[in-house]
């Protein structure tokens, strides 16, 4: 027999822990208005909004002639959770989690005693000049603040579009403007600019962009932060990973290849759980007495996986059983016929797997390797 | 710098007047600027202040004291701060309803700043009063930010979205995507206005102002 059991496993050194830090602080207040829902790898976050409508009063939608109260909620809340849901889908949260935003706009009277305590309170002004939500948690206009997922905003929006009102909802969802007044030399403003990267964002002047601008990793980072600190979300991996075994001894040259796409995320119980499939190819060659043949051989690959750690890490991945790949194969010694019997176990442990710079990474001891990150 | 009011003038400003009149007989105050309210005014343009909170302080008095708002507003029209002056037209022309407050919102189409004389022809057209239309269609060159305006949007992009929503005109301009290409609808809605301005009727229904056959 001249094939032996291996474990392919990947063993890494240590990488820095680099916490991801939140922005601002939750204290230990009741969760009262965004709702935010884990179901496996989506992310829901629920804001409800009380709209405060004169009675009787009429609005033009375009597209649609005049309506009501509830039909302009209609038309903002629809149009607005578009644009989110959008914008939102090509990007991933930690590199698996879809983020998912539920508007439910409520029309109430035009009191201020009317609507539920629970939710924002947004009220109807008359000029597209300036919509504005107060997110009441003392943050600066560049701040991103939670503040909104456990008291209610208010807010005062003009007659706007629904790009607009997706805007005001992203400070419903405690996002910070991502443009500055500008001022003049006497201190009064003259316009705005943008923050540095982030032009023509959802938060920024998007008005200079378009559907292909307004988002991008950083603000789908900046939201999952957010929601993140609300429902706690159990980390999860994804990306590829290959593994290269190469030794040779007593005239048998062999190398084996790993190649892996793995995914591991949270069951419903939060353990975490995952899959790598791929393929297992192996070639080599043997000598003996002055003769000499090649081989080669390939399987499939598929290991479940189980997966350890907490917070940013250490976390560990391992196959939870070990795939057998057994062959026989005839070949030739000079011309005596021999029987190649190919015999491994194939395994996968990967240690170290830290969370840092929004990335899960690990360390193959020269360089690091980002392999559980995927980007659109 | 004010204009007459145009003879279609609208049966809000009518209203407006009928109800002056009335408060008149009743022996009912005349609106007077609100100490408070012009605090807020003040604390627009103060540097030291908190603009945001002011802000917010100023929108919940246009819900709960228009005719209040209104009169602070009329007052400080001609404040030397620049921002004291862009709040107290945008309070205007979200809670004009007498006819000093209308006169005034017309006469502010003829001011220098154009962000003002933009929040002068929303009130008006909000009112369906066409007056303000030439200040938009004139604003459409005008690749300059709406100073103030939260979110930012720029001066030609606000005329855009108000011609587009108030008039059943369009021609080519809900397809533009920057002053340039928005000033080249410019010459055919002047043409439309010259033609059709003095013939507009206000559609109480529709909510925009329909050109005469």
């Amino acid at each position: 027999m001249i094939g032996r059991r291996a474990v392919l496993a990947a063993l890494a050194l240590m990488a820095g822990l680099v916490s991801l830090s939140a922005p601002g602080g939750v204290d230990a207040r009741r969760l009262a208005v965004n709702q935010v829902e884990r179901n496996g790898t989506v992310v829901t976050i629920t804001v409800p909004i009380d709209l405060h409508v004169p009675a009787q009063q009429r609005y033009r939608v375009p597209g649609a002639g005049t309506t009501g109260g509830a039909g302009l909620a209609a038309w903002w809340e629809s149009g607005a959770e578009a644009i989110w849901n959008s914008g939102l889908s090509p990007f991933l949260f930690r590199g698996c989690y879809t983020l998912k935003v539920d508007i439910q706009l409520n029309v109430v009277a035009a009191d201020p005693f009317s609507g539920n305590s629970d939710h924002h309170q947004v009220y109807l002004r008359g000029s597209a000049f300036r919509s504005k939500v107060a997110r009441g948690g003392g943050a600066g206009k560049n701040e991103d603040d939670p503040n909104t997922y456990t008291h209610p905003g208010l807010g005062y929006w003009g007659m706007v579009g629904p790009t607009t009102v997706a805007h005001e909802v992203g400070h419903l969802l405690g996002l910070a403007d991502d443009y500055t007044d500008v001022k003049n030399a006497s201190g009064q403003t003259t316009g705005a600019q943008s923050l540095p990267g982030r032009e023509k964002t959802l938060m920024d002047n998007y008005r200079q962009g378009s559907a292909a601008t307004w988002f991008d990793q950083e603000l789908v980072d900046r939201l999952g932060d957010m929601a993140g600190i609300v429902e706690p979300l159990p980390p999860c991996f994804q990306g590829t990973v290959t593994l290269l075994v190469e030794d040779a001894r007593e005239g048998h040259y062999r190398a084996a290849t790993l190649d892996l796409a793995l995914a591991v995320s949270p069951n419903e119980a939060g353990e975490l759980e995952g899959l790598a499939t791929g393929s297992f190819d192996l070639s080599g060659s043997v000598t003996q007495g002055g003769c000499e043949f090649s081989y080669n051989g390939a399987t499939d690959v598929s290991l479940e996986l189980t997966a350890s750690g907490q917070a940013n890490g250490p976390y560990t991945v391992t196959a939870k059983e070990e795939q057998r790949y057994e062959e026989t194969q005839r070949h030739f010694l000079c011309d005596d016929p021999v029987d190649l019997q190919i015999d491994w176990d194939i395994g996968l442990t990967i240690e170290d797997i830290i969370f840092r710079d929004r990335e899960y990474r690990f360390s193959d001891g020269s360089a690091d390797v980002v392999l559980f990150y995927s980007r659109p | 710098m004010r204009v007459p009011l145009a003879r279609r003038t609208f049966p809000l400003f009518a209203a407006a007047l009928v109800s002056t009149s009335l408060a008149c007989a009743l022996g009912r105050p005349t609106p007077t600027p609100v100490p408070e309210i012009d605090a807020v005014l003040s604390a627009m343009g103060a540097a030291e202040a908190d603009p945001e909170a002011a802000f917010l302080e100023l929108s919940e008095a246009i819900g709960a004291n228009p005719a209040g708002v209104e009169a602070t507003a009329l007052s400080r029209l001609e404040d030397p701060n620049a921002d004291v002056r862009l709040f107290a037209v945008y309070s205007l022309a979200e809670t004009a309803s007498s006819a000093a407050g209308m006169r005034t919102l017309v006469g502010l189409l003829e001011v220098s700043d154009v962000t003002e004389r933009m929040l002068a022809a929303e009130g008006l057209l909000r009112r369906g009063e066409p007056e303000g239309i030439p200040a938009l269609i004139a604003a459409l060159a005008v690749d300059e930010p709406m100073r103030g305006a939260e979110p930012p949007i720029q001066v030609w992009d606000f005329a855009r979205d108000l011609l587009l929503t108030n008039t059943d005109q369009d021609f080519g301009l809900s397809s533009a995507v920057d002053a340039e290409s928005a000033d080249a609808a410019r010459p055919s809605w002047e043409a439309w206005w010259a033609a059709s301005g003095r013939n507009l009727t206000w559609d109480e229904t529709e909510l925009y102002f329909r050109s005469s056959p």
